[in-house]
């Protein structure tokens, strides 16, 4: 799992700004699923949504001076994916439109996926990476542990962290504790509406 | 907070899921995202998308003269604006059509996230071509003659 973590998004964002080029792709990395899932979720095609990703890039490169609380960006790049997606889907009716339009017209009256709740769902699991990345280090290896495929029996757990096998347990509900706790995981609901009505929009 | 996630093997699900989720996002869409830090160190005045007939059919430009005389179907109109110039663009259908306001030469690019540009001139109309017309997305560098660099927000043909 590539996931790095350490840097809170605070100091990521400002040291992106200065021009610190492996801080911006450290934001990448964390935030792509995000955008890519939401962008699949809306019911894109990968074409399609490569180009939402492109385009929800180029706007927060254009942003970054903006924004003045890091915290927001999540929200802000939930509502700037959205509005790109649309902004895609509309024009990919366009194209039909002007070169087969009754095809077009069919689709028209066959969209029937709700992009909300997968936008919803989305958002979740990036709150719960946002969380994970910045789990003390020794939490992160416990729960990836614990998360391999096919599961290990605790004794190996236990051997690879060097710690007790009867520790472990306990160590896994703290770690999952922390994880709840963690603000984007705890006020998701609420962060979530935030998020929608307050994102910037450029275009 | 999703109230399944009070369950420790629910939560512990749910971070797998989520962790693989990032793990399926494909390199070429990681590579566009870092790409796009390129343009932040280009000093250029940004452009943005003031008009898109794509999105806004009804409430057309009127103050400008259109390009090209529509015939028949509805042409694709978009205008950027910086705070001294407007780029006005019109897709045919062989081509992208384009006008510096106020009229002057300049150089243009055309470049895509990834990948080469492809540049031209303005003649001293300010108009440009681009043949045939560009798939994919876009943005317009101009450098004119007098006055700062323009760059256009991201667009779509």
């Amino acid at each position: 799992m590539h996931l790095r973590g350490d840097d809170p998004l605070e100091t990521l964002v400002e040291r992106a700004r200065r021009g610190d080029r492996a801080a911006w792709n450290e934001i990448v990395k964390r935030f792509a699923p995000l955008v890519w899932s939401i962008s699949l979720r809306m019911g894109l095609a990968r074409p399609d949504a490569e180009d939402v990703c492109q385009g929800v890039w180029m706007r927060l490169v254009e942003q970054l001076d903006k924004i003045r609380q890091p915290a927001a960006l999540p929200g802000w790049l939930v509502t700037t994916t959205r509005h790109e997606c649309e902004r895609v889907m509309r024009q990919a009716r366009q194209r039909k439109l002007v070169e087969h339009r009754a095809i077009w017209e069919q689709e028209l009256t066959t969209i029937d996926f709700d992009p909300g709740k997968g936008v919803l769902a989305a958002e979740q699991q990036q709150a719960l990476r946002m969380a994970f990345v910045e789990l003390p280090p020794a939490c992160r290896r416990l729960l990836l542990l614990l998360l391999h495929d096919p599961p290990l029996p605790y004794a190996e757990i236990g051997e690879k962290m060097g710690r007790p096998v009867g520790s472990i347990g306990p160590s896994r509900a703290r770690c999952l504790d922390k994880l709840r706790r963690h603000p984007a995981v705890h006020g998701l609901i609420g962060a979530t509406e935030q998020g929608a009505g307050q994102g910037a929009d450029d275009g | 907070m999703d109230d399944r996630w009070q369950d420790d093997e629910q939560l512990l699900a749910a971070l797998g899921e989520a962790l693989r989720e990032a793990e399926a996002v494909p390199a070429s869409v990681i590579a566009f995202g870092e790409a796009a830090y390129d343009w932040l160190t280009i000093d250029a005045e940004l452009a943005m998308l003031m008009y898109d007939s794509a999105v806004d059919p009804a409430s057309g430009p009127t103050a400008e003269p259109a390009l090209v005389r529509a015939e028949a179907a509805p042409v694709r109109a978009l205008r950027f604006q910086a705070q001294a110039a407007a780029i006005v663009l019109e897709v045919t259908d062989d081509a992208l059509v384009g006008q510096i306001l106020p009229p002057q030469p300049a150089d243009i690019s055309l470049t895509g996230a990834v990948g080469p540009g492809v540049d031209i001139e303005a003649d001293d109309l300010g108009y440009f071509v681009f043949r045939p017309v560009p798939r994919g997305s876009f943005r317009l560098r101009c450098r004119v003659r007098s006055g700062p660099e323009l760059l256009t927000s991201w667009f779509q043909l």
